[in-house]
């Protein structure tokens, strides 16, 4: 029998669970919002991993926790109503500008907060995923399950619809 | 705008001169605003690392939730008891895996519906996709076999293969002891070179480096029952089943290990082990945090 690596040996689960955690759990943040609820369903969803570990080989153990994580998103989440609340967007530097700037600054963070929880769900996730953790097309195809080019066209999509948004807010 | 450069831009691949070139769009320089605002999303900091240690917590106050009852299970037609000790690594290598804690059973059902108990501090390991032709199973510790009919149901440890066609058996494989109990049917033992069939009542134990033939008199083996028996067994060995039971160190410089004990101490209550032990054989003991002294009672 070959000795596959299997994510049932301790030190393999571990290394997947190290190299795939933040990834999933900035995905499902993107999705809700919850810092909190990120955080459990993506403890969650590496629970149900273990639990399954002998039917996971583990090259599709992160499609796998990305699967998990979104049908328990599905289940809990999405059909609550979910206020999203992005007030996590903080200014830097700001003790070095003038108040009209800092005002401006607060103004333009509230807008694009408001606008960012207006996007659809799955346009939010692509477009936080590209621009928040730099994640390429290709990788953000792979986990939303859909092609390079549907994910490009929803992250400039999501751009331009915040452009807009702004204006009008 | 320039909508393939937009891409390259958005997937990262933008070279500096058409950065340049982009920066001559005023909607792309809104979209930079957007942006350097976006980028300062403060996202869950956890570290991976806390967040591992967390899971772990978790599956283990999962895992202690979990302890199976023992079932009523006469109702299969034939059985087995397997205790193997085998390679965790060899185990963890296979498909399926089922592991116990100290105080802990678990009841399995196999993919021919045949039913296995697991016994405290044990691993079961076999292959689910290959089952229907290959029934092959590998066990760290101790269980029970409720085995349906069907191929040959296999069972191999570290000193030697139990081979099943239906039957009720028991194996005991730790350490250095091998012995394996037919309770029903017909089983077939082999250890190196050599190979015992046995019939109900009897036994094959590894004795200096040599399987032998013993007979048994009790039905079922008492670790059902939540009891450990003995006949005619060193002391040193009994004392070594109480130390794995209970994870207590023993001392023994006192006494003589080299006692015969048959009789059988309870799983349950250590205090009632040892006085179970100790009063036949003349001895006393006592009791500090996890040591249990043993002296000759004079």
């Amino acid at each position: 029998m070959a000795k596959e690596k299997n994510i049932c040996e301790e030190a393999a689960f571990d290394h997947v669970y190290t190299t795939w955690v933040v990834s999933l759990r900035n995905y499902l943040f993107f999705k809700c919002g919850s810092k909190e609820k990120a955080s459990d369903l993506s403890q969650e969803a590496f629970i149900k991993l273990w639990q399954n570990c002998a039917k996971v080989s583990p090259e599709k153990a992160k499609s796998y926790v990305y699967k998990v994580a979104t049908n328990l998103f599905l289940n809990e989440v999405a059909h609550q109503k979910v206020i999203f609340n992005y007030r996590q967007i903080t200014t830097i530097g700001i003790e070095k500008q003038n108040p009209e700037f800092l005002l401006e600054e607060k103004e333009y963070g509230e807008k694009l907060q408001k606008a960012l929880s207006e996007l659809t769900e799955l346009q939010r996730t692509a477009f936080l995923m590209s621009r928040v953790e730099g994640k390429k097309y290709r990788e953000i195809a792979e986990i939303l399950g859909i092609s390079e080019k549907a994910a490009g066209k929803r992250i400039s999509d999501a751009l331009e619809t915040l452009r807009l948004r702004i204006k009008e807010i | 705008m320039n909508d393939q450069l937009l891409d390259k831009w958005l997937n990262g691949t933008l070279s500096p001169s058409e950065m340049e070139a982009l920066k001559g769009d005023p909607v792309f320089i809104e979209y930079l605003k957007i942006d350097g605002f976006i980028k300062r999303l403060d996202v869950p900091s956890q570290e991976p690392s806390e967040g591992l240690h967390a899971l772990k917590t978790t599956l283990h106050s999962k895992k202690k939730n979990t302890i199976f009852r023992l079932q009523p299970w006469m109702k299969v037609a034939a059985a087995a008891i397997v205790v193997l000790t085998v390679g965790y690594f060899y185990n963890a290598s296979l498909s399926e895996n089922f592991s116990t804690q100290l105080s802990e059973t678990a009841q399995i059902e196999l993919p021919d519906s045949s039913q296995v108990i697991l016994n405290e501090n044990s691993h079961l390991a076999f292959q689910e996709n290959r089952w229907d032709q290959n029934r092959n199973l590998t066990l760290d510790g101790e269980a029970y076999f409720e085995v349906s009919k069907g191929a040959t149901f296999q069972v191999i440890s570290n000193h030697g293969t139990v081979t099943v066609l239906g039957t009720k058996f028991n194996i005991y494989d730790r350490n250095e002891q091998f012995k394996v109990v037919c309770y029903e049917g017909s089983v077939g033992v082999r250890f190196q070179q050599s190979y015992l069939k046995l019939l109900p009542g009897d036994v094959a134990v590894l004795k200096e480096g040599q399987l032998v033939s013993e007979k048994n008199h009790t039905l079922l083996p008492r670790w059902i029952k939540n009891e450990s028996s003995f006949e005619d067994t060193s002391l040193s060995l009994v004392l070594g089943e109480l130390k794995s039971i209970y994870s207590v160190n023993i001392i023994t410089e006192n006494i003589d290990v080299d006692l015969r004990y048959t009789g059988s101490f309870t799983n349950l209550d250590l205090e009632t082990a040892l006085e179970t032990i100790t009063l036949p054989l003349g001895l006393r003991y006592s009791i500090e945090n996890k040591n249990v002294i043993l002296f000759e009672n004079n």
